[in-house]
């Protein structure tokens, strides 16, 4: 009887240990389950983020690229992730940087293993570069000095309602050759020389010279950057050159030339519906025989340069559909000019996707509702 | 006779070995089974470290990232003159005057949305204090009393917490970020330890 009872003790032992390894084995396998738990919803709550500010970022770079941010939903998948894009924008008119569209740009990431997901909202702005475009066909820092011929269509209400404006300078106008000033119909009708506004020797209501308000930074005034800082506006440009010899293969846009620009003969450079902007930085500008330019042309010498005068010449019929500035004196000599304010083209440079930027809004970035 | 040979039992010299032979076993198992209970009482407290560490420093990050929000964003750029300023530069890195520099950050954001700071509900932050990290509770600045315990006490002890701000250049693009450090140990076992540094881009700075 003894004989077989012989492994008693020893089985009970070992049963007692099994039992007591087994309790805490599954004590410690519920413990650790929970915290994969935990851990796989920090995980999936951080995968969820990285989706969402990715796809925030791309559809930002996206607006970037194509200079607008319209309204719009997308959706897509990233890392085996999906999204959901939303973009909400509005038109604010008249702010103090021109018209401008600000858009809220909603991303919603969902983590690729559960259904947790997180949401991020960053606000865009899309500024005009310009931000308002002038008043005047020709605008000049400095006065105007000007001989050969010449014909300057005026803005009809440049001056108010109903008052004409061709020329502002705060310098003087000295007429020497055969110019005239005139209305937008009377140069249709082909009758710029005889119905003038303003002539030789006799400067109508049109021309506002002299004038102490006009502004001290003319590149601050027009683009809202100070013309200290010239370097940042050169950087927002469509194409940044050295001379004008290849300009009808450049894109409709803000085109940035240092040094001297030779417009070539019968160059046509953009157009109503796509205008440019022409910046001549420290160098002459001269447009040749039968050069047009749709768009606003601005010779703007740095506060830095040392190397001027620089000459704004126009040669034989160059004609100049919008405006022209300069923020130094300027000959307007030789040939035929004419510069015609053209409402509809300084318009689009305001609006086209061309010449608008897109930036983030500071302090608008939010991960909650 | 064959009756009496089968229940005769066995000899002292097999009952010996046979005792020798449980009792290395026995002493085999006893240790296995002390180790496996060391292995996992030390690896669920290395957890406990890890996940109360983490989840500290998952919650300054996740806050911080906010700093600087005002939802009267539209108006900063549509009217700057008339936007308030009240979430501006915000960001303030200091310190308790009895604990070490920079373990001390103060932040603000418009929590209920409403474009304006509401004050106290809307002022944030975190610090070291006591080897333990602490929520900005009323408004408080770092050197007040009245922070809210983030972490206890009884389970990790802090040994430092860092903010350091900077500014990082990408090409024409300039982030400001803060480099958050995270250093503590658990109290049981002061040889657990675990050093967590985050970086969080403020996407609210001004650009």
């Amino acid at each position: 009887m003894q004989t077989s009872n012989r492994g008693f003790t020893t089985l009970t032992l070992t049963i007692l240990l099994l039992a007591v390894v087994i309790v805490i084995t599954i004590f410690t396998a519920r413990f650790k389950l929970q915290e994969q738990r935990i851990l796989r919803n920090y995980h999936d709550s951080r995968e969820a983020l990285l989706v969402a500010e990715s796809a925030l970022e791309q559809r930002i770079a996206e607006a970037a690229v194509l200079n607008n941010a319209n309204s719009s939903t997308s959706s897509g998948t990233l890392a085996a992730c999906e999204y959901e894009l939303t973009v909400n924008a509005e038109r604010f008119n008249g702010t103090p940087r021109g018209d401008v569209d600000l858009a809220a740009v909603l991303a919603r990431g969902k983590a690729a293993q559960s259904d947790t997901h997180r949401e991020v909202t960053s606000a865009l702005v899309v500024l005009p570069v310009i931000r308002a475009y002038p008043d005047t066909p020709l605008a000049v820092k400095g006065g105007i000095n000007v001989s050969g011929n010449f014909q300057v269509v005026a803005n009809p209400n440049g001056g108010g309602d109903g008052v004409p404006l061709s020329i502002w300078t705060d310098g003087i106008v000295d007429v020497n050759g055969s110019g005239s000033t005139c209305g937008q119909q009377e140069f249709s009708n082909g009758q710029c020389s005889s119905r003038p506004l303003s002539e030789r020797g006799e400067h109508g209501i049109d021309i506002l010279d002299q004038d102490p308000d006009f502004p001290a930074d003319l590149l601050d005034y027009l683009f809202g950057i100070p013309g200290s800082d010239w370097q940042q506006l050169r950087d927002q440009a469509a194409a940044q050159l050295t001379n004008c010899s290849d300009l009808e293969s450049q894109p409709s846009g803000l085109l940035w030339v240092s040094g001297n620009c030779d417009v070539s003969s019968n160059t046509i450079l953009g157009s109503t519906a796509a205008p440019v902007i022409l910046i001549v930085q420290d160098g002459d500008l001269k447009m040749n025989g039968g050069a047009e330019v749709n768009g606003l042309v601005l010779s703007y010498t740095t506060p830095e340069d040392t190397g001027g005068p620089y000459d704004l010449a126009m040669n034989g019929g160059a004609l100049v559909n919008g405006a022209v500035l300069a923020n130094h004196p300027a000959s307007l000599a030789n040939g035929t000019l004419t510069v015609r304010f053209d409402g509809e083209v300084l318009a689009n440079i305001t609006n086209n996707d061309a010449f608008r930027r897109v930036s983030r809004v500071g302090g608008s970035w939010h991960d909650f509702r | 006779m064959q009756l009496i040979r089968a229940q005769r039992g066995i000899s002292l010299l097999e009952m010996l070995i046979t005792l020798a032979l449980g009792l290395v076993l026995l002493a085999a198992l006893t240790s296995v089974f002390t180790n496996t209970l060391g292995v996992n009482s030390r690896s669920l407290k290395a957890s406990q470290l890890q996940e109360e560490t983490l989840a500290t420093l998952g919650l300054i990050v996740d806050d911080l990232r906010r700093s600087g929000y005002t939802a009267d964003f539209v108006t900063q750029v549509v009217d700057p003159a008339n936007a308030n300023q009240d979430f501006r530069n915000s960001l303030v890195v200091s310190e308790h005057p009895d604990e070490v520099i920079n373990s001390c950050i103060l932040f603000a954001y418009d929590a209920d949305q409403n474009g304006v700071d509401s004050g106290s509900t809307e002022a944030f932050g975190y610090r070291l204090r006591n080897q333990q990290v602490q929520r900005r509770q009323g408004g408080a600045l770092c050197a007040d009393n009245g922070w809210q315990g983030l972490t206890s006490a009884d389970v990790i002890v802090v040994d430092s917490l860092q903010f350091t701000l900077t500014e990082v250049v990408t090409g024409t693009i300039t982030e400001q970020q803060v480099q958050v450090r995270l250093q503590a140990h658990l109290q049981q076992d002061p040889t657990l330890s675990r050093e967590l540094t985050q970086h969080v881009v403020l996407r609210n700075a001004d650009f």
